[in-house]
């Protein structure tokens, strides 16, 4: 079921959704945002963070590479539907031409997996204070 | 009446050696001497007063009133009767009898005397069967007979043989003098034989003239040591030449020349002539065929040996009617007998290419140590068995000792000889295979490394899903450290989300691990190997490589796992190998054709025939129907930059397992098809290293 990691107390400033299909990594990732403080929610697929209509998060990080829609695919929707949520891409890919597209998109990051949880708790925290 | 006066002097008729009978005009016997007695078995008291022809029953009675009547009218009658004894044999007696008259010339009796002659008729008989016989076969037999009289011949040559005339030298010195021979040689008959042979129309043609017209010059000899051994009173005389008939033909002939030691004294001989011209080209044609074999045999680039094995044939004999049938395995119980029986064969020839083969300088060295050279007890047994069977030749590959020590691999082949037919033999051919043996094994081991290129390459393109599969535990290690650094480094260290963390991070370095081994067992270049293998779990550990290239384009995956499949024998790797092209194809197919929702499906199911079935199904393009046929070839391929060795690889190595592929367009994409024979199911195990591409 998506999102039992949901938090008691949420305020959109401190609250991540984390979409990536690797389960381990998204635990891994939940649990990071949990010991910096942060409520986090993860989601196995696009599809699923895009059911849930989630408006309280302040900000996505999403796998590119995912069976259905890519990440990239699930901010052009975003867009579309006129939600403008802050986005950070973490990707195992190493095309050069993702971080054209991610520009294209106004991604806050884009991240190469492995990253360091320095790197990422950054664009974290920078994509919040957008 | 006057009594006759031997009559009174009955006496002295006994001291005559001839049966003499007196009987009166009646027929009655009133003298019977001692000497009649003797012969035909009845005393005179006995044969006194008896009708001397009912007494001794004439063989043929109807003949006798004319002998009397002859006798009466000339007075005297010869000849000869068959009478019967006493004890009832036949005897031929040779008769004359006597009318006696009185003064006044009326007939008193008849005087008979008497003689055996039945011996002195046998033999008459006799002469005359011989002389049927003899004048039967002179026509008769398939010998074209001359009666030639040589006594003008001999006229000739007498004279000089009394001069101390060496005749032999003397003849061949001076072949006119054959000649003269010729034409003095008188011939008295022939048989019909001699005129179809010698071509003449009519006996008058030959008889009467001499004997030159049929003798050619180079035969000059031969006729001329007939005259010489007839001097020299030879029983016969036997040689092949040649003659010619009456129209110049040729003829080879059997010349015999025989003379009786009668024949010899009138001078005559008798010439027997047997056509051989057809037999002598008989016997050329077979000396040809004989020196071709010969030349096949010498010089054909095989090792060629001839088996003598009748002593062996009779040590089987034996134990067949010990009523032992299966030979293969009383040779296993029995390792001393089937040694024996190998020695018991006795190699007669052997061709130069045998001795080759094992290294023998000569003949005879060779010859004498071969039994126990060419073939190990197994190939022997073996070879036995299936001439005991009735097979009538037996081929495999052995191996054989050369006389230096080295060993040799060969395949060899034996004819063996037919039991019904003693000239036949045992026929042995060998071919040296070491040499192609080594070829093959190097082939094996080169399309063992094009097999494991064609892994490597695989993985190659697959780097970047394999990069994806390892870095997201990797990622999830790095981020699950970093956060139980975070829970660490508070005021008041979280020790339980540090715990929960950690086992993660194992779990997750766990992985990472399986991943890298997986690619090193696919990149590795290990001795194809077989072990008993479940396909399912084959299938899912394909999709290991798989996953994340499904996933990056957007492919669904659909996997239909039949339960309780037999387990199949296989080489892993190479079994992944195929799957993880049949699916990299598929994908690379729908992908590029630009299908809206891409799908695999995997499936497995058991076989009629106890072996596994594996299907990978795609809703892509398919495959042009003019591309069908190719489709497995090597180096064809429908894909830019593609190599076109994929699925002519994945087909060598499905039959290498005794498996098949097979391709077929489902109407709404592809879909491959291969079987694997089970590892229970009795199938060949197949040589994986016989992968060939």
């Amino acid at each position: 079921m998506p999102g039992e990691e949901l938090e008691a107390v949420v305020t959109s400033e401190r609250f991540v959704s984390i979409v990536e299909d690797d389960s381990s990594l998204r635990e891994a990732l939940v649990g990071l945002l949990r010991s910096h403080g942060y409520s986090a929610r993860g989601f196995a697929n696009a599809e699923d963070y895009l059911a849930v209509r989630d408006g309280l998060c302040g900000c996505v990080i999403s796998d590119i590479s995912m069976p259905g829609l890519s990440g990239l695919e699930l901010s052009d929707r975003l867009r579309e539907m006129g939600y403008f949520v802050p986005m950070i891409m973490i990707t195992a890919r190493a095309e050069p031409a993702l971080e054209q597209q991610a520009r294209d998109r106004d991604i806050v990051c884009l991240l190469r997996k492995p990253f360091a949880a320095d790197a990422l708790m950054d664009c974290v925290e920078r994509a919040l204070a957008a | 009446m006057d009594a006759p006066l031997w009559v009174e002097n009955a006496e002295i008729l006994d001291l005559v050696h001839d049966s003499i009978i007196v009987r009166d005009m009646g027929g009655r016997v009133v003298q019977w001497n001692a000497a009649a007695e003797a012969l035909y078995g009845w005393t005179r008291e006995e044969a006194s007063g008896r009708d001397l022809h009912d007494l001794l029953r004439c063989g043929d009675p109807a003949l006798l009133p004319a002998f009397e009547a002859r006798l009466l009218a000339e007075g005297t009658w010869e000849g000869e009767l068959c009478r019967t004894t006493r004890d009832g044999a036949e005897t031929w007696i040779d008769l004359r009898w006597s009318l006696q008259r009185d003064s006044e010339g009326r007939p008193t009796c008849i005087v008979e005397t008497g003689r055996d002659v039945t011996a002195r008729r046998a033999a008459e008989e006799a002469a005359r069967l011989t002389e049927y016989r003899y004048r039967n076969l002179f026509q008769a037999m398939s010998v074209a007979f001359f009666e030639v009289d040589f006594t003008g011949v001999g006229a000739l040559l007498i004279p000089l043989r009394e001069k101390g005339v060496d005749l032999r030298a003397h003849l061949a010195a001076h072949p006119d003098l054959v000649r003269e021979a010729m034409r003095l040689a008188r011939v008295l008959d022939v048989n019909d034989k001699t005129l179809s042979l010698f071509g003449a129309g009519s006996r008058d043609e030959i008889i009467g003239g001499g004997v030159e017209p049929f003798w050619p010059d180079e035969s000059l000899a031969v006729f001329g040591e007939a005259l010489v051994e007839t001097f020299e009173k030879k029983p016969h005389l036997i040689t092949e030449t040649r003659l010619r008939d009456l129209h110049g033909g040729t003829l080879d002939v059997l010349f015999t020349v025989s003379w009786s030691p009668e024949s010899r004294r009138r001078g005559i001989l008798l010439i027997g002539i047997i056509d051989v011209s057809d037999r002598r080209r008989a016997f050329e044609a077979l000396q040809r065929s004989e020196r071709r074999y010969r030349s096949l045999f010498n010089y054909m680039p095989i090792a060629l040996w001839q088996l003598e094995s009748t002593q062996m044939r009779e040590m089987f004999d034996n134990l067949a009617s010990q009523g032992i049938t299966d030979l293969r395995g009383w040779a296993e119980d029995h390792p001393e007998f089937v040694e024996e029986a190998q020695r018991s064969l006795a190699v007669t020839e052997a061709n130069e290419q045998t001795l080759k083969l094992f290294g023998a300088s000569d003949r005879d060295t060779l010859l004498a140590l071969m039994p126990s050279l060419w073939v190990d007890r197994g190939d022997y047994a073996e070879a036995a068995a299936a001439r005991l069977s009735g097979a009538q030749s037996y081929s495999a590959e052995g191996a054989i000792r050369t006389v230096d020590g080295r060993r040799v691999e060969i395949q060899f082949s034996v004819a063996f000889a037919d039991p019904g037919n003693p000239e036949s033999l045992n026929m042995v051919g060998a071919v040296d295979i070491s040499e192609s043996k080594r070829a093959t094994a190097a082939l094996a081991q080169l399309q063992s490394d094009f097999a494991h290129a064609a892994r490597v390459a695989t993985l190659g393109e697959l780097t970047a899903s394999i990069a994806h599969e390892v870095n997201q535990p990797l990622a999830a290690i790095v981020t699950n450290g970093e956060a139980s650094l975070r829970w660490l480094t508070r005021a008041e260290p979280d020790v339980e989300e540090v715990r929960i963390l950690t086992s993660r991070m194992v779990a997750d370095a766990r992985r990472a691990a399986d991943i890298i081994a997986r690619v090193r067992a696919m990149a590795a270049h290990q001795a194809p190997a077989l072990a008993s293998s479940d396909a399912n779990a084959l299938v899912e550990q394909s999709l290991g490589f798989l996953r994340h290239e499904l996933a990056a384009n957007g492919v669904t995956v659909a996997v239909d796992l039949a339960p309780d499949l037999p387990a199949i024998r296989v080489d892993r790797t190479q079994i992944q190998q195929v799957l993880v092209n049949l699916a990299i194809n598929a994908v690379q197919a729908m992908t590029q054709a630009g299908i809206v929702r891409p799908a695999l499906a995997l499936r497995t199911a058991g076989t009629d025939r106890g072996g596994v079935r594996i299907e990978v199904e795609d809703n892509g393009p398919g495959v042009a129907a003019d591309c069908v046929a190719r489709l497995f070839d090597s180096f064809f391929t429908t894909k830019p930059g593609g190599l076109g060795i994929g699925l002519s690889l994945s087909r060598s190595i499905v039959e290498a397992h005794g498996g098949e592929i097979a391709f077929a367009d489902t109407g709404g994409g592809a879909r491959f098809v291969f079987t694997l024979p089970g590892a229970e199911a009795g199938a060949p195990v197949p040589r994986a290293d016989h992968t060939k591409v």
